[in-house]
């Protein structure tokens, strides 16, 4: 009570007004009006001296605490150079922009080259030190797109989405022996390979992928090694249950996972992809906004995945093997 | 005081808002969480470890005949590895290519056979002709390999995936020789995902027999893609109980190496195993080493019908009868030399034979005091009704009292005439081989030394080491006996005419000859032509046949549109002719293709068996009205085509 009176205590309180015209008044006397001067003055004062600060502090809380947002980052379609380019943009993105402070990896991949996997998977482990990456496979995750996914945690996926087919292949490589035309250096400079260390290569890749799964899933994965080199695809259900996937949900949960991961509510969800895209388009209005959203490479129009991976794929996109 | 607290008031009316902001958006703080690292010592690759066995090798010779006449999907060093072993075990390597001798004619010098990633199936004769080298001791060795399908047209700019994939097995090919000799191909392949030699379809595989000569000192043989195999023998290679079949789920012991239940013929479902390097890996080496002692190893019987094979040192050409040379025999020797050649092998004609020698002895019945004791030992009794004596009686006849006629009696075989007869008796013993050729008289006597030179034993009967042959000109009832006179089935004496020309197959020989890509005799002619149907014309194809072969008598007429084609072969009227006689359409096979725009019909027919001398075949193609195939007019007509065939020379 001493706190709130008035420094002029002998001079009583009007009592004939209500509590409202009391509150105007101390509010008057905060802001330094004085009492006896016009309404219009007290008003001012008001506005001066309480309004303002509120509405500054309101704009400021707008520009300095940014509604949070979960990004999307969506992997479609084989993944090759220039497919993981356009991923490797919307991480970009995702990095850049201090509202994002979660991340949501759409994936619907057949998988595709080694090297482009396996930089995604790299990049993916690296922003998850940042922010959290969490999985959610749609249509299918195989190979390549499974081992992109192996960097998320956890991982979503629909009951039947395709999941799996872990292991590797290529085209070995010929013997061009030696002929009038060509000298090199060495048996094997034309064709950086032999069939003994294609073999070994194949291997390697099939092991590291086969460790980077079992580190990454740990207890949770109910496959020995050997059942996982069999390069099956298990549908959603089947994967959480041997646990190459942790739940089976929407890209909703995926979301909300990712948000109560990086501790945000009433979040915003951005498409980064179609961002990267508009980006794109606002550099060059020629540029080719879907090059990557295909089932072969647009340049060469050479399929780079085996004809069971592309055969499904092709069948849950309603085309044409 | 009262400034202070304005601005503390403001200062909160300014924060408010953020604190508020953050709070409503934030619950908490996102921390990295520890990824784990995986673990590299469990990335690391044996790289492979090659080390050829030392060569242990005996010279052991014998002939080897590797069958390339099926479209083998091979590379041009495949059967390097293979062939170096067997070559320094002083084998003779011969290949079939299946357009310049028949396969039963290069196995009668053989003792083992390699047959190796065929694609095209085996037909009947080839099966009987294999199963005949088996059963005389030949040994076959059978490679089969799922990285080997049959092979489809290289395309250097572009590779289709689908045929990658989804190639068109070879298995049926390889099942076809495979089966009727007891072993079964599975299409499928072995893989083991626990214990492989660096990738799941290099299995590692043991002996399942260590006591079979062919597992000696085997202990871990690596097959690089490999099919499954059974048979009712031994299961010579075997994997563990983690190799697998995608075909056959659920069975154990499966094995990719099996030998036939008579141990005659070794299956292999690898190929890459005999490969360059990769027969060095493992105990693969040794394998091979194994494989050629084995096959080297055939105790094969050589008989007349593998003339001149049967012969083991050089040969005399021995004239028995008669007082002087027939100056013939000059001619037929110098024929028979180079046929013996092919044996490496070489002919003196001699008026003695050298008791280190092989010997021929030619003659006519009437004088074979000199070979007699080669006749008592194989039963064969000569009777000359003339001399009214008998030459040789190792065996009473069943006919003493009654008239004595010119005949031949082989035990177990019967009487026959001498007349329109052929004798041949082969004589072995460990130093020498002997063989007896007799006719009625000096021109039976040649004829029988050129069916011995054509191996031509087709319709003769057989009785261990004596044959007996018709020449076809025995008389109308001319019979040994009341007996002989019965029906033919009952007579030793073959049911099947000899044939004066070569023969010509069924429908089903010829569509299976035609298959197999046997040669048409257009394409072994001298002569080739621009235009061939033209009425009126005759055009004449000359062919020169070292010795009798397959063949393919073709005739077809090709339109540019499937309508001409029907209308076109209403008008076309054909008859074949052979060496004169008639031959029905009846016997032709009839295929109908469409080719590059174009629409064929095509009759056709294997000839096969031709006997030495000159043959002549002859197809009359009569057009009774103008034909028009879509680009060009043909006149009616008739025009002819004949083709002059002369086997040996």
């Amino acid at each position: 009570m001493t706190a709130t009176s008035p420094p002029e205590p002998n001079r009583p309180y009007p009592s004939n007004k209500g509590s409202g015209n009391r509150s105007w008044r101390r509010l008057a006397w905060l802001f330094g009006s004085n009492p006896s001067s016009s309404s219009f003055a007290r008003l001012g004062s008001f506005l001066f001296w309480g309004v303002a600060p509120l509405l500054i502090g309101l704009w400021l809380a707008q520009n300095l605490v940014p509604q949070p947002a979960v990004g999307v980052v969506r992997l479609y379609g084989d993944i090759y150079w220039e497919s993981a380019d356009f991923v490797m943009a919307q991480l970009e993105e995702a990095r850049s922009d201090p509202s994002i402070k979660a991340v949501v990896v759409q994936l619907d991949s057949p998988g595709g080259e080694v090297a482009a996997s396996q930089q995604l998977y790299l990049e993916l482990q690296t922003l998850r030190r940042q922010m959290p990456v969490v999985g959610c496979i749609e249509s299918m995750a195989t190979s390549g797109a499974f081992y992109v996914a192996m960097a998320a945690d956890p991982v979503y996926a629909r009951p039947s989405s395709t999941v799996g087919n872990v292991g590797v292949w290529g085209y070995i490589p010929p013997d061009l022996g030696v002929n009038d035309v060509i000298l090199a250096s060495g048996p094997f400079k034309l064709t950086a390979s032999n069939r003994d260390e294609f073999l070994r290569s194949i291997e390697g890749i099939r092991l590291e992928f086969l460790e980077t799964v079992f580190s990454q899933r740990g207890d949770r994965i109910k496959l020995s090694r050997v059942e996982l080199s069999q390069g099956l695809a298990y549908a959603g259900r089947e994967a959480q249950r041997l646990g190459l996937i942790d739940h089976v949900g929407s890209e909703t949960d995926a979301l909300r996972t990712a948000a109560q991961q990086a501790g945000i509510a009433h979040y915003q969800v951005v498409d980064l992809a179609a961002r990267v895209i508009a980006d794109l388009t606002e550099q060059d209005q020629s540029a080719e906004l879907e090059p990557w959203v295909g089932r072969a490479d647009p340049v060469t129009g050479r399929r780079v995945l085996p004809p069971g991976a592309y055969l499904l794929y092709d069948m849950q996109l309603g085309g044409a093997p | 005081m009262r400034t202070r607290t304005r601005v503390l008031i403001v200062a909160v009316l300014l924060l408010l808002p953020i604190v508020a902001r953050w709070v409503w958006f934030n619950r908490g703080v996102y921390t990295s969480p520890s990824i784990p690292e995986i673990d590299e010592s469990q990335i690391e690759v044996a790289p492979p470890e090659y080390g050829p066995a030392a060569q242990e090798s005996s010279q052991q010779g014998g002939r080897v005949v590797f069958d390339l006449g099926h479209n083998s999907n091979l590379e041009v060093d495949d059967l390097t590895p293979l062939q170096d072993r067997l070559a320094t075990r002083g084998a003779i390597l011969e290949t079939h290519y299946g357009f310049d001798a028949s396969l039963e004619s290069q196995l009668r010098g053989a003792v083992a056979l390699v047959v190796v990633a065929p694609s095209f199936l085996y037909s009947e004769w080839e099966v009987g002709a294999v199963m005949d080298f088996v059963r005389a001791g030949g040994r076959v060795l059978l490679v089969a390999d799922p990285t080997r399908p049959v092979p489809t047209a290289e395309d250097a700019d572009s590779l289709d995936l689908g045929d990658v994939f989804s190639p068109e097995s070879a298995i049926p090919a390889i099942n076809s020789l495979a089966n009727p000799l007891g072993i079964v191909y599975f299409d499928d392949y072995l893989y083991n995902l626990v214990e492989n030699e660096g990738n799941y379809r290099n299995v590692r595989l043991t002996a399942g027999d260590s006591d079979h000569p062919l597992a000696e000192g085997l202990e871990s043989v690596v097959f690089f893609a490999t099919h499954s195999l059974r048979s009712d023998g031994v299961a010579l290679l075997t994997g563990d109980d983690d190799t697998s079949s995608p075909l056959r789920t659920g069975e154990t012991d499966l094995a990719a190496g099996v030998l036939s239940a008579d141990g005659s013929v070794l299956a292999l479902g690898d190929l890459t195993a005999l490969t360059a390097p990769y027969h060095t890996m493992a105990d693969n080496d040794r394998l091979m080493s194994n494989v050629a002692d084995w096959l080297l190893a055939a105790e094969r019987e050589f008989d007349l019908q593998d003339f001149p094979y049967l012969f083991e040192r050089a040969v005399d050409l021995v004239q028995i009868s008669g007082e002087f040379l027939d100056p013939r025999l000059i001619a037929k020797s110098g024929m028979l030399k180079d046929i013996l050649a092919l044996a490496d092998l070489t002919l003196d004609l001699r008026d003695i034979d050298d008791p280190d020698h092989d010997v021929i002895f030619v003659g006519t019945f009437e004088d074979v005091e000199l070979v007699q004791e080669y006749l008592d030992d194989a039963g064969v009794a000569i009777t000359i009704a003339e001399a009214e004596e008998e030459v040789s009686t190792p065996t009473p006849t069943a006919g003493e009292e009654e008239e004595v006629r010119d005949t031949i009696e082989v035990e177990g075989l019967g009487s026959v005439p001498l007349q329109g007869t052929t004798l041949f008796v082969v004589h072995r013993s460990d130093d020498r081989v002997v063989v007896i050729s007799l006719g009625e008289d000096g021109d039976a006597a040649m004829e029988a030394l050129d069916r011995l030179a054509a191996a031509d034993f087709l319709g003769c009967a057989e009785r261990d080491d004596v044959l007996i042959c018709s020449t076809g000109e025995a008389e109308e009832g001319l019979g040994l006996d009341e007996e002989r006179e019965k029906p033919a089935e009952e007579t030793p004496v073959p049911e099947e005419t000899p044939q004066a020309g070569p023969r010509v197959g069924s429908v089903l020989e010829s569509e299976e000859a035609m298959t197999a890509g046997v040669p048409w005799l257009v394409e072994l002619a001298e002569e080739t032509y621009d235009e061939t149907s033209q009425a009126g014309e005759t055009y004449t194809y000359t062919i020169a046949l070292e010795r009798s072969q397959d063949t393919l008598w073709v005739y077809g007429w090709c339109t540019f549109s499937e309508e001409l084609l029907e209308q076109n072969w209403e008008h076309i009227a054909l008859v074949f002719t052979l060496d004169d006689e008639d031959v029905p359409l009846s016997r032709f096979a009839t295929v109908e293709f469409d080719d590059q725009e174009e629409w064929c019909r095509l009759y056709y027919a294997l000839v096969t068996d031709w006997p030495r001398g000159e043959h002549e075949l002859t197809i009359e193609a009569t057009f009774d009205t103008e034909l028009d195939d879509g680009q060009e007019i043909f006149p009616a007509g008739t025009h002819y085509y004949q083709y002059v065939v002369t086997v040996g020379g």
